[in-house]
């Protein structure tokens, strides 16, 4: 491949993305960093938990995100009474024309492209983790038979951080998997008055399909040919492991505060994602500020807080930040 | 990319990164220079604190070779830090904000062939990197710490220079300094003189004096060395060419001294074969044995013996005859000898003895003696001798300035009216001008009696004391100054009986009554000292004295 063909695969990656977002814009208001997370995990490959108090739009984002791409999309409400049979898929015994009956698989709303679970932790922890093997695997395993999920596939799921009451949190097994948690917070006051006149009139919003999922996986091939400097790929492996307080790197305040840090899956969605903005800043290798730029939605539901961090009431991306300013300083180059 | 445009895209990268690194190395210098200077400034700045509390003069130009050499040893640090290529990409790349793309590109360039994108990176690299103006994107230019450099410098320098300037600095400090760069300049002038009149005999001796001049008189008049330093050093240097000066005697002549002591011996023997002069067979034995040493002081002495017998005015006739033909034998030995100069006074004297002219006789014994004294009469032994006294007086003046003046003798005490017998000045019985001497009215002058408020004066000695002490000096102690007591007294004199031995005449002089003839203490330290200091330089005080003698003065002085 030539050099002005990877420059033309780029920009065209940087126009499609361009796309995808200006179409979610029409429908959802503000909210840029949330969108840009939400698209880069989706060209990543990797699954999204949103976090916010109801009304911000995280359902909308979802829907929306699902008519632009033209991929199969569903959506699970999660309540306490919802069993796991109910995501994955049954077998039910229906009568053939012959008039003989069989046990004839009924899919899942699991076997889409996009899965929307909605309010994840209000269901049990038995039927959140009928998600765990769609997740990692892609795939689902019901009465001793796998079956493969499409591609691209990807759960993106909310969830409400004050209600407590019937909510059951999630297992750390189920939030390693997710790619990115974004924290979706209310709109300013431009942006308020913005939702108010979009969606108090008469007119609604038409969302155009302006990527399949064929130009998906396109894309997520090229985001995963990014090279990587070593010394760069270091930076990641050092935040990863500054997050762990038996680690060299870790700062103080994570020795103090911290029982769990993040998995490999952490350095693994740092990566992807510095690739896939290295692409849409136009660049053909990932910088340092890449990983700082990624380094929050990735990291900071893998960070494990002690129960004296639980005590304080400190929130995982002030780690993440103090990290950062320690890991990434000592990455810059001498000065001369 | 094709694999050659891979290829020269990454020798173009390298090229450039190389560059950007010698352009590293060489600012990395100028920091190192700038914080080695600033380590070596603040050494000097502690040196030079230290060297104040200890009263030390601290050494400028070792601090200013400290400077140097520090900048010098911080750049040649600073250039031979390493810095890979990839440092200094990274450099660059942070210093240009170009996201870790030449890093990034260095570090991956020979995946190039594999990899579109990073074909496209290396192309991208080589495209930013050409545009890359690598003198102003690292310009020459000091440091932060180049600031705090000349904040020490400039500290330094004021603490250097300010306590040169007068403003800042106690009379006596000024008096020590101003004298320092007189006698400074006196010796430098010493030295080039000598050097311009170099004796091809000495001429290394001489150079090599000259040249410790030299040093001596450039490091007092640029106050590089302190007083104490000075003094050591002018003793030294005087030790120094009294050596030569004796060194020259020896090898001077063309007979030597010893064939004149023979001569001498032979001329002792013919003297002491008549028995009318005994006396002066043994003196010409005596000067022969001294000659045949070397020993010129002894030479010396004996001369000056025979000028104190002429000077007593108690010769016969015949005894004149005798030593006038003494100082003929005497002066024809020391002929075609290094003390040939002594010869001709010696003549001189014969002549005069026989003539009856006796204190002229007694003179040219002293002039001779002085010649033998100093060891001959040569030219360069008379250079010598200007030299000498030119470090002895400019160890005088070091030692005196800055010392509060003593007062001449009747300006601040006490003029009394006595009569010229009681009322005998200080001075003139110790040989020196005095205020009484120089008035018209003869027998008016100082008078120790009136002075120490004796019967003539009128207040207690402790009153007159305050009153005619100059303000701000302590009051002094009182010390005994025997020479300066104008008291009755008797002196005797012990004439041995006249017979065929030799006679010898001790005047002894009586102890002084104990009075109130005292002098204050900042008034007879300077010549106390000076004393000490020519008995230091002509050794006449033993060598494991010495340093006691010299610590005495020092805690003495006022």
């Amino acid at each position: 491949m030539a050099v002005a063909e990877v420059e033309a695969r780029v920009a065209r990656f940087q126009e499609q993305f361009a796309a995808i977002r200006a179409e979610i814009g029409k429908v959802i208001v503000g909210q840029e960093a949330i969108v840009e997370g939400v698209l880069i995990a989706v060209l990543a490959g990797g699954h999204v938990l949103l976090e916010g108090v109801p009304g911000l739009g995280k359902t909308l984002l979802v829907r929306t995100l699902a008519r632009t791409l033209d991929l199969k999309f569903s959506r699970i409400q999660f309540t306490p009474d919802l069993m796991p049979a109910d995501i994955t898929g049954t077998h039910i015994v229906t009568e053939t024309a012959g008039g003989a009956r069989q046990f004839v698989f009924q899919p899942g709303p699991i076997f889409a492209n996009v899965v929307l679970a909605d309010e994840i932790n209000r269901a049990t922890p038995k039927t959140q983790s009928a998600l765990l093997e769609a997740m990692q695997e892609q795939s689902v395993t019901v009465a001793r038979e796998v079956r493969r999920l499409e591609e691209p596939f990807f759960v993106l799921a909310t969830q409400n951080p004050i209600e407590q009451e019937g909510t059951y949190p999630l297992p750390e097994a189920q939030v390693d998997r997710f790619f990115f948690k974004l924290l979706v917070g209310v709109p300013s006051l431009e942006e308020l008055r913005q939702i108010l006149d979009r969606t108090t009139g008469t007119e609604e919003a038409a969302v155009q399909v302006v990527a399949d999922a064929a130009a998906l996986r396109a894309l997520r091939a090229l985001g995963r040919a990014v090279p990587i400097a070593a010394h760069v790929q270091e930076l990641a492996l050092k935040l990863t492991l500054a997050t762990h307080p038996q680690t060299e790197y870790a700062p103080e305040q994570v020795k103090r505060f911290v029982r769990y840090g993040a998995s490999p899956r952490g350095a693994q969605a740092l990566v992807l994602a510095a690739k896939i903005r290295a692409i849409l800043d136009g660049r053909y290798h990932v910088a340092f500020d890449d990983l700082r730029q990624v380094a929050a939605p990735a990291l900071r539901h893998r960070i494990l807080l002690n129960f004296e961090g639980e005590a304080e009431g400190i929130q995982p991306d002030s780690l993440i930040a103090d990290i950062l300013e320690r890991v990434a300083a000592a990455a810059e180059p001498p000065r001369c | 990319m094709p694999a050659r445009g891979a290829l020269v895209a990454t020798l173009a990268l390298e090229r450039k990164i190389d560059r950007i690194r010698r352009r590293i190395r060489l600012l990395l210098a100028v920091r190192w220079s700038v914080r080695f200077a600033l380590g070596g400034t603040l050494a000097s700045l502690l040196a030079l604190v230290i060297f104040r509390l200890a009263d030390a003069p601290f050494p400028g130009r070792h601090a200013a070779l400290l400077f140097a050499g520090t900048t010098a040893a911080g750049a040649l640090f600073g250039f031979c830090r390493r810095v890979t290529p990839f440092q200094a990409a990274l450099a660059t790349d942070a210093r240009l904000g170009l996201k870790e793309c030449l890093s990034s590109a260095l570090a991956l360039r020979h995946d190039g062939e594999q990899t579109p994108l990073v074909a496209a990176l290396l192309a991208d690299a080589t495209r930013r990197s050409a545009a890359i103006d690598v003198r102003a994107v690292y310009p020459l230019r000091l440091p932060r710490e180049a600031r705090f450099l000349a904040g020490a410098l400039l500290v330094l320098a004021l603490a250097l220079y300010l306590p040169t300037l007068p403003r800042f600095q106690s009379a006596r400090e000024r008096a020590e300094r101003a004298a320092m760069r007189a006698e400074g300049e006196r010796i430098v002038r010493v030295a080039k003189e000598l050097r311009q009149t170099l004796d091809a005999r000495h001429a290394d001796l001489n150079r090599r004096l000259a040249h410790n001049l030299e040093q001596l008189g450039k490091g007092m008049q640029a106050a590089r060395i302190g007083k104490k330093e000075a003094l050591v050093r002018l003793h030294k240097l005087t030790r120094e060419v009294t050596a030569a000066q004796r060194q020259q005697a020896l090898a001077g002549g063309t007979r030597s001294l010893s064939r004149a002591g023979e001569a001498l011996k032979q001329a002792a023997r013919a003297a002491e074969a008549k028995a009318s002069s005994p006396e002066a067979g043994q003196r010409l034995r005596q000067m022969g044995e001294a000659l045949r040493r070397g020993d010129t002081e002894q030479a010396a002495r004996l001369l000056q013996e025979l000028a104190n017998r002429a000077v007593s005015g108690k010769l016969s006739a015949q005894e004149r005859q005798q030593m006038a033909q003494e100082a003929r034998q005497i002066a024809q030995a020391l002929a075609d000898t290094s003390l040939a100069e002594a010869a001709r006074p010696l003549q001189e004297a014969a002549k005069q003895l026989q003539q009856g002219q006796l204190a002229a006789a007694a003179r040219q014994f002293e002039q001779a003696g002085g010649t033998c004294q100093s060891g001959g009469a040569s030219r360069s032994a008379s250079q010598m001798r200007q030299v000498e006294q030119a470090l002895q007086q400019a160890r005088r003046q070091l030692a005196e300035a800055g010392q509060e003046k003593a007062p001449e003798s009747g300006q601040t005490l006490a003029r009394g009216e006595g009569d010229g017998a009681d009322g005998r000045s200080i001075g003139s019985m110790m040989g020196e001008p005095t205020a009484g001497q120089a008035s018209p009215d003869a027998g008016r002058g100082t008078t120790n009696q009136q002075q120490s408020g004796g019967p003539m004066g009128g207040s207690a000695p402790e009153e007159r004391q305050a009153a005619e002490r100059p303000r701000g000096q302590a009051p002094f102690e009182r010390l005994y100054a025997p020479e300066r007591v104008a008291t009755n007294r008797i002196d005797t004199q012990v004439r041995g009986k006249q017979g065929s031995g030799r006679s010898d005449l001790t005047p002894v002089r009586g102890a002084p009554k104990r009075g109130d003839a005292y002098q204050p203490y900042y008034e007879v330290y300077s010549s106390y000292r000076r004393a000490a200091e020519e008995a230091l330089s002509k050794e006449e005080v033993p060598a494991t004295c010495r340093k006691q003698v010299r610590d005495y003065f020092q805690s003495l002085q006022p």
